[in-house]
């Protein structure tokens, strides 16, 4: 490997991906049919297939945000890392704690997560909700994400690839098919069993297990969550989408958003309506993830002390 | 990226969808029974216990009570699921009857209207007076 920074040239490994992940899909409905583990839904399925095909649109057609930011941060870098395996392995690990600490954001932060309810706003959990990605992405401030990469010298393609190996790998964990792997896999990697408590709506399990390819940040960070028998996961999110139209699934939260910040009753509210966590209102009287898990832990407390 | 990588794609996206109907069928949209309603809010609401409620006689939507604190869920099918909304007076923009005939209009993008069947015209009655403020 050279140290020209914009001579390799790597795949895109989504697009390599692709045929594997239909295969998949098939496999899965066969497993499910046939083995009667998982669900799947026909409309369910065609809202995550037309939103998977959308955002891969969406995501040609605003390529250039990315580039454009790219090539504004690039003149900036501490240092040229170049080309070489340990900087490859570097950027493979760095890549992954910046996708867990996007995702910790996007499930904290409103403006993030009006892109990324999107993909959880399936009430199934099968392979087709891999594929439900968002379509409004460039509309978020996301991207700043993969600023620290780029100022530390990571060449530009190497960037795009390993994050694109990192969303490949992502595919397989969204399946009731596979219960749990052995304890040295659990512990490590991001698994189906760890990504169906992300998933679940369940008071114990909502934000937690933000990973994408090793939950070890999960651990060392602590939103790390264990699937527990005898909780079984409930997808979706908390207030579940009475539609399969994609551009409601799409644009539900965005429109919300907009909703609010017109009859908030100031300036600090308005912009609390962006940044604070979804479900934060001025009075407190919507839901947000905390004060469920708060409700619960109190009815649950006020049950044990009534036994 | 290429038309045929996107002709590839919609064929494909088709191919599922069709496969996914014949290994599935469609799911008939279901609330199920008040029971079966009561188990899924409980899940979801910390003590719920089922008080009045009314099944639409096509089993699409249901209004059940909260008998801890006397708040009111609205749950309407949606596919092989069914989605649930503690009725607020900020979420129910309008209610109105037509004989057994009761129809809710939300402020909810995704959920903007339901429709319940009374049993009878005096339920729907009731059920009006119910929500109405």
């Amino acid at each position: 490997m050279g140290n020209a920074v914009e001579a390799v040239t790597l795949p895109n490994p989504t697009e390599i991906a692709t045929p594997l992940f239909i295969v998949l899909v098939v496999a899965e409905m066969l497993f499910v049919r046939f083995a009667g583990r998982g669900h799947y839904e026909m409309r369910d399925t065609a809202t995550s297939l037309v939103m998977g095909f959308g955002s891969v649109l969406s995501g040609a057609l605003f390529a250039f945000l990315f580039i454009a930011f790219a090539r504004e941060l690039a003149p900036h870098r501490i240092t040229d890392l170049g080309w070489s395996w340990p900087v490859f392995l570097a950027a493979f690990l760095i890549d992954d704690l910046t996708y867990y600490w996007w995702h910790r954001a996007s499930h904290r932060i409103r403006w993030l997560w009006a892109d990324h309810v999107q993909h959880h706003s399936s009430q199934h959990y099968n392979l087709s909700t891999a594929l439900r990605q968002p379509l409004t992405g460039a509309f978020t401030p996301g991207l700043f994400f993969r600023a620290p990469m780029i100022l530390l010298g990571f060449p530009l393609p190497m960037i795009a690839f390993v994050h694109g190996v990192n969303l490949v790998y992502q595919f397989w964990i969204h399946t009731e098919a596979i219960g749990k792997f052995p304890g040295w896999f659990e512990a490590v990697m991001n698994t189906p069993s760890h990504h169906r408590v992300h998933h679940a709506t369940n008071a114990r399990y909502l934000d937690s297990n933000y990973a994408g390819i090793f939950i070890i940040w999960d651990r060392m960070f602590g939103t790390f969550v264990a699937e527990d028998a005898k909780d079984a996961p409930r997808y979706g999110i908390v207030k579940n989408l009475a539609s399969y139209n994609p551009v409601r699934v799409a644009f539900h939260e965005w429109i919300g958003i907009v909703n609010d910040i017109r009859h908030a009753p100031s300036l600090r509210d308005a912009l609390l309506y962006l940044v604070a966590p979804p479900g934060w209102s001025p009075d407190g009287s919507r839901e947000t993830s905390d004060s469920i898990k708060r409700r619960w832990n109190e009815y649950r407390a006020a049950r044990v002390a009534g036994e | 990226m290429s038309i045929l990588y996107l002709a590839g794609s919609l064929g494909g996206i088709a191919l599922l969808v069709a496969l996914n109907f014949v290994l599935f069928g469609r799911a008939r949209p279901d609330v199920g029974s008040v029971d079966e309603i009561a188990k899924r809010l409980a899940r979801e609401v910390p003590g719920f216990r089922a008080g009045r409620s009314i099944v639409s006689i096509d089993g699409r939507a249901a209004l059940i009570e909260n008998a801890a604190n006397r708040t009111l869920f609205l749950v309407e099918a949606l596919g092989d699921g069914i989605v649930t909304r503690q009725i607020s007076r900020d979420l129910l923009s309008s209610v109105g009857r037509l004989g057994e005939r009761l129809s809710l209009e939300l402020r909810d993008f995704t959920f903007p209207r339901a429709i319940i069947q009374a049993p009878s015209d005096g339920q729907a009655r009731e059920w009006e007076m119910r929500l109405k403020p």
